[in-house]
């Protein structure tokens, strides 16, 4: 990459940096709460959501590239900031949002054993995430299956589409991938791909510690909870693990937490003003909705929180104040906002039905390549397995769970094999804390019963795996907000339980950061051999984590301006092949261990490509060996390298 | 909860920090990477 197109990739970046914030604080001021907390991560929400949105009409559009997205950033701040009323707006917005004043204060609150082992926590963390999206490239199974792929082939393309792959699931909903691709068109590079996760990680953060207060806890309990949520191994690990589930979990603990704040608002007030709080719900529910399907798994964990007793009122009366309040709000803030509320809804509809609604009209299944299976009878079969929705597979998953349970069968990896990866602080504080918190307060009750069927019901309907509970990441914030309960009162009373229970807690954070440095996972060789390169040359190819060696010889043999054949499985790494910066052109070459060798020639001429790729694991063994039938033959063609075969 | 920890910390304790984590072992005695394999069996 030059030096020009980098800085002109980074210009167009800062632009809509700024621009999508902008956009959000906007955005944040019609659906504001009142409660800051809460505030503060409906605005990360937005943040995501409209970046998501923008980079997806921008994609269909075909503009995926740094200049149009740099073009129109520019083009909507302008917009934003020269008329007189939006600016102030969203300054407005901006001051209410970032009160120094306001953090100061809170920060000062917290007890000092606190604020210095958070500082640590979150230098370390901050330090550890910057260092390994630098260092490394993406290595997770499904990431260099099948949503980097997409990523890589939409920046590759300008133009957010499908394209002919072996890999099915590059059909699934694909938000996730979206805002993955925002952080990497501008540099036109994986480097700091990475990083996208990180926006869930901070929501994910933001509404426990809502959830926390809006079941009665003080800032410091809600900050413990926060955290200990926040250093779980399975969070930590997907934050930056280019997977879409923190972004589920981060909707879902969104979901959540306006949930309770609304219940309260309805049992405390007349006027409550609920359509803000149900329409950020719905853009939640609709983004994740539209990153994967489970969050229909988890919730009607939701509607616990709403039958909850509460102050008082009946359940009947709750829901009367809740349609009135509904009634005198929503016309109000359409009179006041219309054009923009209803562009808001619209782009959540966008978000979280475009991908099922375009599976439908092409393949008949809107959960293509899934399909979905109710007490043993397939309502959508595509062969491919999919959703159970019976109490044979709640059985099976219980088990498994059971297995899982204290993470006792291996080291916590990123993709959990065996493991929950809730980690030291989740079982060995928060799981005591939480059975103490049941029985002591009432408030955190119904949150635990919410969380409970959640996860009853996403086990209910998840297929039983040794990696399902990579769909829980946001099952632990339960265990730290009992832990979070259990904190307020053991902190009340003598030193010496303060000083125990401080130290308790500092050690099992450590414990939890020491684990995922390097994943639990990256030997030291491996970052050895990644920092003797250039960032612009550290391939996923290059990371012999999961993808094999094979793929070193596409980029020592093929020239980056060749097409590349590939023959793989469903399951086959494609990613690697595109390389670091996207910059080698794929295309797939179908053939059977039947056909002869002329004829695989002529599919990979008939392709306009004199290169093929296969790797074992990757593509079946059977094609495999038939190449090197055709290579050992030496009439068309020859093994390059291996892996890789050249025609003559 | 100490004894909660205690009893989380295995066999989790040997797989994060001591012999299944590479980026430590590294830095630990010949000594105590011999004994990697006697681990692994007692915690099967």
């Amino acid at each position: 990459m030059t030096t020009f197109l980098l800085w002109l990739g980074l210009l167009g970046w800062l632009a809509s940096w700024a621009f999508t914030l902008a956009l959000s604080l906007l955005a944040a001021r019609l659906v504001q709460t009142g409660r800051r907390s809460l505030d503060l991560a409906v605005f990360v929400f937005l943040w995501i959501f409209l970046t998501t949105l923008t980079t997806l009409a921008i994609g269909l559009a075909g503009g995926l590239t740094a200049r149009v997205l740099g073009l129109v950033s520019l083009a909507g701040l302008a917009s934003i900031g020269l008329p007189a009323r939006p600016r102030a707006a969203v300054l407005a917005g901006w001051r209410r949002l970032a009160s120094w004043r306001a953090v100061r204060l809170w920060w000062r609150e917290l007890p000092v054993w606190l604020r210095r082992g958070s500082s640590l926590f979150f230098v370390i963390a901050g330090a550890r995430a910057a260092f390994l999206i630098w260092a490394l490239p993406p290595f997770i199974w499904d990431s260099l299956t099948y949503h980097l792929t997409n990523v890589a082939q939409w920046v590759q393309d300008g133009r957010i589409g499908l394209f002919l792959t072996p890999i099915d699931r590059i059909y699934t909903p694909a938000n996730y991938e979206v805002l993955a691709s925002w952080f990497s068109v501008f540099l036109h590079h994986d480097a700091v791909l990475e990083a996208a996760g990180l926006a869930a990680y901070l929501l994910i953060g933001l509404a426990v510690y809502a959830i926390g207060r809006g079941i009665g806890l003080s800032p410091i309990g809600s900050w413990i909870a926060a955290i200990a949520h926040l250093s779980a191994p399975a969070v930590v690990y997907a934050a930056t693990g280019t997977k879409n589930d923190p972004f589920v979990a981060a909707a879902y603990l969104l979901m959540i937490a306006l949930a309770i704040d609304l219940r309260r608002r309805v049992e405390a007030e007349r006027d409550a003003r609920p359509a803000g709080h149900l329409i950020v719900m719905g853009l939640a529910f609709l983004y994740a909705l539209g990153t994967k399907a489970y969050i229909l798994h988890l919730a009607p964990g939701l509607l616990v929180l709403a039958a909850a007793g509460g102050d008082g009122l009946s359940l009947r009366e709750r829901g009367r104040r809740l349609i009135a309040g509904v009634r005198a709000d929503l016309p109000r803030r359409f009179r006041e906002h219309g054009v923009l509320l209803s562009l808001l809804l619209a782009g959540g509809l966008c978000l979280g039905l475009y991908w099922n609604l375009r599976n439908w009209i092409l393949t008949g299944n809107p959960f293509y390549p899934y399909g979905v299976t109710v007490a043993d009878r397939a309502i959508l079969d595509t062969g491919l397995g999919g959703f159970h929705f019976d109490l044979g597979n709640l059985a099976a998953n219980l088990q498994v769970l059971a297995a899982k349970f204290g993470d006792k069968a291996m080291r916590i990896v990123p993709d959990l094999p065996g493991t929950t990866g809730w980690g030291w602080v989740a079982y060995g504080m928060g799981l005591p804390a939480a059975v103490w918190a049941w029985i002591h307060a009432p408030k955190f009750r119904s949150v635990a019963a919410a969380f409970i069927l959640s996860l009853l019901i996403l086990l209910l309907s998840s297929p039983t795996s040794p990696w399902n509970m990579r769909y829980a990441a946001w099952f632990p914030a339960v265990l730290a907000l009992g832990l979070a309960v259990f904190a307020e009162r053991a902190l009340r009373v003598s030193g010496g339980v303060r000083t125990a229970f401080a130290a308790l807690l500092c050690v099992n954070l450590a414990m939890n950061t020491a684990m995922t440095l390097n994943y639990n996972l990256i030997p030291l060789e491996a970052f050895r051999n990644m920092l003797a390169r250039s960032v612009w040359d550290r391939h996923a190819g290059l990371l012999h984590v999961r993808a094999p060696v094979e793929y070193e010889s596409v980029y020592q043999f093929v020239p980056v301006d060749a097409v590349l054949g590939y023959n793989l499985t469903a399951n086959g790494f494609v990613y690697p092949l595109y390389r670091a910066d996207f910059s080698q052109r794929l295309v797939y070459v179908p053939f059977t261990p039947t056909d002869s060798c002329v004829s695989i020639a002529q599919a990979m001429a008939s392709r306009g490509t004199r290169y093929l790729f296969v790797a074992p694991e990757h593509s079946e063994d059977r094609n495999i060996a038939r190449l090197r039938q055709c290579a050992e033959d030496g009439t068309v063609l020859r093994e390059r390298a291996i892996g890789l075969y050249v025609t003559r | 909860m100490a004894v909660a920890t205690l009893w989380y910390a295995w066999p989790q304790f040997f797989y994060s920090l001591f012999f299944g984590y590479d980026l430590l072992r590294t830095f630990l005695p010949e000594w105590a990477v011999r004994l990697q394999p006697l681990v692994d069996v007692i915690v099967r």
